[in-house]
């Protein structure tokens, strides 16, 4: 049998015990053949890599549907119990107070009640790979909370890459840098991508940050007309500013 | 196929390994479903976070997946749990001798019949690639959706070209052939050209 045969029979699994000593021999012997079975061999490595890589995004979107259910949840049962201290509170008779904390709404709790990073939908992070390049170390940094170092390996890309403005923003709130964060999610809502819907949204978080209602407002009521991007929960939090 | 691609719609009791080999997401979506709270609670026992059991449990049901789909696992034997388990448990083991935790007991970690003779069957350590694989995945990943799914076919899932030509809805094993050949032409060229 030929070489190519060889190779052929060995991936579709067809190897006779014959052909397998011929196989084992070639690898042996065979400089060339060794070349190309090294080559087919990585091939059918990296194509398991690829595939285990996309199976992986698919388990992480199932597992956020579960976390969000678990949230939307969690959020309900929130409601209710405030809905009971609620009406205690107005039955002990400190209207004064409930008027007062409604007409002034917290807007650092509520930054913290809608604040959650985006994910990372740009770079699959894998373990154990030999070569990381600055964008994935950029990404490591940012999955793992790092935001400073982020920052400053984000900072070293290429600037015009359209997931830059949104990730290096939410690294920028998350070390308390509102004004910065702001004027990079102001840009990346002037650019047309995926990531302007979600930094429109974030940048509304941040005007909450910084006490700016009427902006936040403003932002928000944007999010709810133009796009689907955390829509509901846009539409929430404009009803509890008004 | 269509009878089954039908069934899997709604909401099925007994998952077969045919079901999964279709490669639906319904199908993937529930089994990951089912059985994620079960292996979870398993799963509390060792020292891991929530976090890296939740990590733990997707590398291993990708791993009972790619046994799957390259044939390692050709009938079921036992449940799907019970895969999942089996495979869980070695990767825990694996995770905590990296990270050098102590263990409770000994014992915990020993396996005992049935999922060690899982583990045994199946394919499961993931070799990082090296910087030429990683080209080549690259550039695997930039050829059209036809050449990528006719190369899963042979390298990934080990289909026969006679195999790739019925499932394709290929001519002939000559037309696959010949694909085959200008799909692995292609990816040369791609890698070659980068130097150029």
């Amino acid at each position: 049998m030929d070489k190519q045969g060889l190779l052929y029979k060995y991936f579709s699994n067809q190897l006779s015990d014959k052909d397998r000593l011929h196989f084992e021999e070639l690898l042996l012997t065979d400089s060339e053949f060794r070349a190309a079975f090294d080559y087919e061999k990585g091939l059918k490595l990296a194509i398991k890599k690829s595939q285990s890589e996309k199976l992986k995004s698919k388990l992480a979107s199932f597992e956020k549907e579960i976390q969000s259910k678990k949230i939307t949840r969690h959020r309900k049962s929130k409601v209710y119990s405030w809905s009971i201290a609620a009406s205690i509170a107005i039955l002990i008779g400190v209207s004064w107070f409930g008027y007062n904390t409604f007409s002034n709404p917290n807007y650092n709790e509520l930054f913290d009640t809608n604040y959650e990073p985006y994910p990372n939908t740009v770079h699959l992070i894998t373990r154990g790979e030999a070569h990381l390049s600055e964008e994935k170390k950029a990404f490591i940094a940012y999955e793992s909370g790092h935001y400073k170092e982020a920052v400053s390996l984000f900072s070293t890309l290429d600037q015009n890459l359209n997931y830059l403005d949104l990730y290096m923003g939410i690294s920028y709130l998350n070390i308390d840098d509102t004004e910065k964060a702001i004027e990079l999610f102001r840009k990346a809502e002037t650019k047309d991508h995926e990531f302007k819907e979600a930094a429109n949204w974030y940048l509304a978080l941040a005007y909450l940050k910084n006490n700016d209602e009427q902006r936040a407002k403003t932002v928000l009521e944007k999010q709810i007309l133009k796009y689907e991007f955390k829509k509901i929960e846009a539409s929430e939090l404009l009803m509890l500013l008004q | 196929m269509k009878y089954s691609a039908i069934k899997v719609k709604e909401r099925k009791l007994h998952i077969t390994l045919e079901d999964l080999k279709t490669g639906s997401d319904t199908v993937l979506k529930q089994v990951y479903n089912d059985n994620r709270a079960k292996f979870l609670n398993f799963a509390r026992r060792y020292s891991l976070s929530e976090e890296e059991n939740i990590d733990v449990y997707q590398d291993a049901y990708i791993i009972f997946y790619e046994n799957i789909m390259n044939g390692k696992v050709e009938g079921f034997t036992s449940s799907i749990s019970t895969y999942l388990f089996g495979i869980g448990k070695h990767l825990i083991f694996d995770r905590i001798k990296k990270n050098k935790r102590l263990l409770h007991s000994e014992f915990e970690l020993t396996m005992i019949g049935e999922e060690d003779q899982i583990i045994n069957s199946l394919e499961i350590e993931e070799e990082a690639l090296t910087s030429e694989q990683e080209l080549l995945k690259h550039y695997f990943e930039t050829l059209g959706k036809k050449c990528q799914d006719l190369l899963t076919y042979f390298y990934y899932r080990g289909y026969t070209i006679q195999e790739i030509m019925i499932a394709e809805n290929y001519n002939s094993e000559n037309v696959v052939k010949a694909a085959k050949s200008r799909c692995m032409k292609t990816l040369r060229e791609r890698i070659q050209a980068k130097d150029d």
